[in-house]
């Protein structure tokens, strides 16, 4: 097994943990960090795409995954932002529509 | 693309419309409160200006590229303009500054008001027409607080209550927030349309995503704060799908550039998980049944401006990524098979969101839910324009984004003229408009002209969206979506009937009642006029979008 089909299986693996969690999973910090390994492993798999030729490192997926953790750091922190002023507003810490009055 | 010769742009008018939003974003950020229509106006003529030179250029010379920067395609990243992103960016420039318009009145009525949007959040779902009716005519006063806060509440929305402020007097201080977010949104869209590399779209989704999730939340309403969460995760995960499809594509390819990838994608295993990949995230983010679960509550929740905005435009965003997509880079060969899965998840998307917008008490969800449906008559382009070299394929393609474009002026009026209603009702229960239809005659009439619009009675762009593809079904021999776009008229009938039954009626509510309400300004009621009718006219000034359409279609003309 090489090192690329190695660290592919990983990264598929690690999304497919964070696809369980996402779902599954109702608190949403435990969502958010399940939102982040999805992230990662697709970081993951593109570090691994990367090494794909044995010659040399291809460095484009390299600033892919760069500006990728830009964004997941970002948007992790805008969740984290809203999961905090929804614990404020409703005392949740997850979504469940308890609160869930519509438009009236 | 593959027809016509590409001009490289000398003019700067693609990166302007980009950089033009983004540069007032920034400045009505750091100019603080009050600058924020300023710039915003500012920035919606700029960008009228850039998209109009644009449409004239494209028009006159065909399509044009622009390398950013001086660095050609393979590394660098090109803006590449054809006549359907010209007609993208003209739709999102003309529904962009009516958007604009009409916020400017809501924002400054909201806030003079502060009292009065309180009441709409307050209230909770299962009032009676008494109670509306008490609570309307105590209108100018605070309304005091009826729900004990659940478990812990802020410290200083503690105070707050304890000193006698209303707590909206928080959600209202928050619209001036509005201007950078929506400008950084307007400057995403165009990058957007105009983009043409798979890597540089993930980043602009990801910029649309986090502006969409903060103007949801920009209310401050609890069920706001939970709607833009669960947008935020559904809209993440879908990103990171469709980054997990780039990825494989990238490893199988080796670059990420439409242009070359028109050449170069071939078909393989590892091509098919990419593309599977690719097409589930942005139906995710275009709300395609079985993705369409965030849609409702998102858009309900949401501001009128706010919801008017997404529905009308950022959904359009991803349609459009796929219609490149699907049309110039996916293996000509699968094109059938896919077209034929997207049509037929389109045809449920049409009978499910129109039994449940009919299912609806709330003029905002049943608004809601009727895109759903819309959404899947879009869809409907992709099994019958998957042709490619026919007459009628170019006819469904005309016709599906002539149904985008007509449906993002009339849906966006119907938001307005929605939260015109929940302004000066605090409600908007249908049950609750009986009777109204002498008082708001204008948002009436707009709403009803907007209906006109999506259900696709002539002569509104929608009725010569879905005619071309009536048409474009029964010359391919595909008769039975046909079939499915005519029940879906009918439905859609049913469901904006259903906002009317009661407005005509006998009013149950005593005229005095509105005396205290405040009233809207008048430009608040106009606009949405405006716009629905554009949309009902669409229909007779087609003939010029519908030809510019042409310019750089995938389509060989016969």
């Amino acid at each position: 097994m090489t090192k690329v089909v190695f660290y592919s299986l990983v990264a598929v693996g690690l999304f497919t943990i964070g696809f369980y969690t996402l779902l599954v999973e109702v608190h949403l910090l435990r969502k958010i960090m399940a939102l982040n390994i999805v992230f990662t492993s697709v970081f993951l798999l593109l570090i691994a795409i990367a090494a794909r030729y044995p010659q040399a490192i291809d460095p484009l997926p390299h600033a892919f995954v760069l500006i990728g953790i830009l964004i997941a750091v970002s948007a992790t922190a805008l969740a984290l932002r809203l999961a905090r002023r929804i614990y404020q507003e409703t005392g949740q810490t997850d979504l469940s529509e308890k609160q869930e009055t519509g438009i009236s | 693309m593959h027809n016509d010769i590409i001009i490289t742009s000398q003019s700067p008018w693609m990166a302007l419309a980009i950089m033009i939003p983004l540069l007032a974003a920034v400045l009505s950020f750091i100019g603080g409160r009050r600058t924020g229509p300023l710039f915003s106006i500012a920035a919606m003529v700029g960008v009228l200006v850039s998209v109009l030179w644009l449409a004239v250029q494209v028009w006159t010379q065909g399509p044009q590229s622009e390398a950013v920067g001086g660095w050609a395609a393979p590394l660098g990243r090109e803006l590449y303009a054809d006549g359907l992103s010209v007609l993208m960016l003209l739709m999102t420039a003309i529904v962009g500054s009516f958007i604009t318009g009409y916020a400017l009145q809501y924002f400054a009525h909201c806030e003079k008001h502060a009292s009065l949007t309180s009441l709409s959040q307050r209230e909770p779902a299962e009032v009676s027409k008494e109670h509306v009716i008490k609570a309307v005519s105590s209108l100018p006063h605070a309304v005091p607080s009826s729900e004990q806060p659940l478990v812990r509440v802020q410290d200083e929305k503690q105070r707050a209550e304890r000193e006698g402020i209303p707590k909206n007097k928080m959600i209202v201080h928050n619209s001036h927030l509005f201007w950078p977010l929506w400008l950084l949104l307007w400057s995403g869209l165009n990058a957007l349309f105009l983009s043409s590399d798979l890597f540089n779209l993930f980043i602009i989704l990801a910029i649309i995503i986090l502006a969409a999730v903060s103007l949801i939340s920009l209310n401050g309403r609890a069920i706001a704060l939970q709607a833009s969460m669960r947008y935020l995760l559904v809209a993440l995960f879908a990103a990171s799908i469709y980054l997990l499809g780039l990825a494989l594509l990238y490893g199988a390819v080796g670059t990420l550039d439409i242009k070359s990838l028109t050449l170069e994608l071939e078909a393989s295993p590892t091509t098919l998980i990419a593309i599977v990949l690719i097409v589930i995230g942005l139906l995710l983010k275009t709300a395609l049944f079985p993705f369409h679960f965030w849609l409702p509550a998102t858009y309900s929740a949401a501001s009128a401006p706010v919801s008017a905005l997404l529905s009308a435009l950022v959904l359009k965003g991803t349609f459009y990524i796929l219609l490149r997509l699907g049309f110039e880079v996916f293996p000509i060969e699968w094109f059938p098979t896919l077209g034929q899965l997207l049509g037929f998840l389109g045809a449920i998307a049409i009978f499910w969101g129109s039994w449940q917008a009919w299912q609806q008490e709330h003029l905002n969800r049943l608004i809601a839910y009727s895109i759903i449906a819309q959404v899947g008559y879009f869809f409907l382009l992709f099994p019958l324009a998957s042709g490619m070299i026919d007459t009628w394929s170019l006819m469904a393609w005309k016709g599906g984004i002539l149904l985008a474009l007509s449906h993002a002026l009339a849906i966006s009026a119907m938001f307005m003229a929605s939260g015109n209603l929940l302004l000066s009702l605090g409600t908007d229960r249908l049950e609750h408009l009986r009777g109204l239809g002498q008082r708001y005659p204008i948002t009436f009439l707009t709403l009803a002209l907007a209906g006109v619009s999506i259900i696709g009675l002539p002569p509104s762009g929608g009725f010569l969206g879905n005619w071309l593809l009536i048409n474009a079904a029964y010359e391919s021999g595909q008769w039975w979506w046909a079939g499915i776009i005519v029940i879906g008229i009918f439905l859609a009938i049913a469901y904006i009937g259903k906002i009317f039954i009661p407005v005509f009626d006998e009013a149950i509510t005593p005229s005095v009642v509105f005396e205290k309400t405040p009233v809207l300004p008048l430009s608040m009621t106009w606009l949405p006029l405006l716009l629905a009718f554009i949309a009902l006219v669409l229909g007779l000034i087609a003939t010029s979008p519908l030809t510019l359409l042409e310019i750089g279609s995938p389509f060989i003309e016969i």
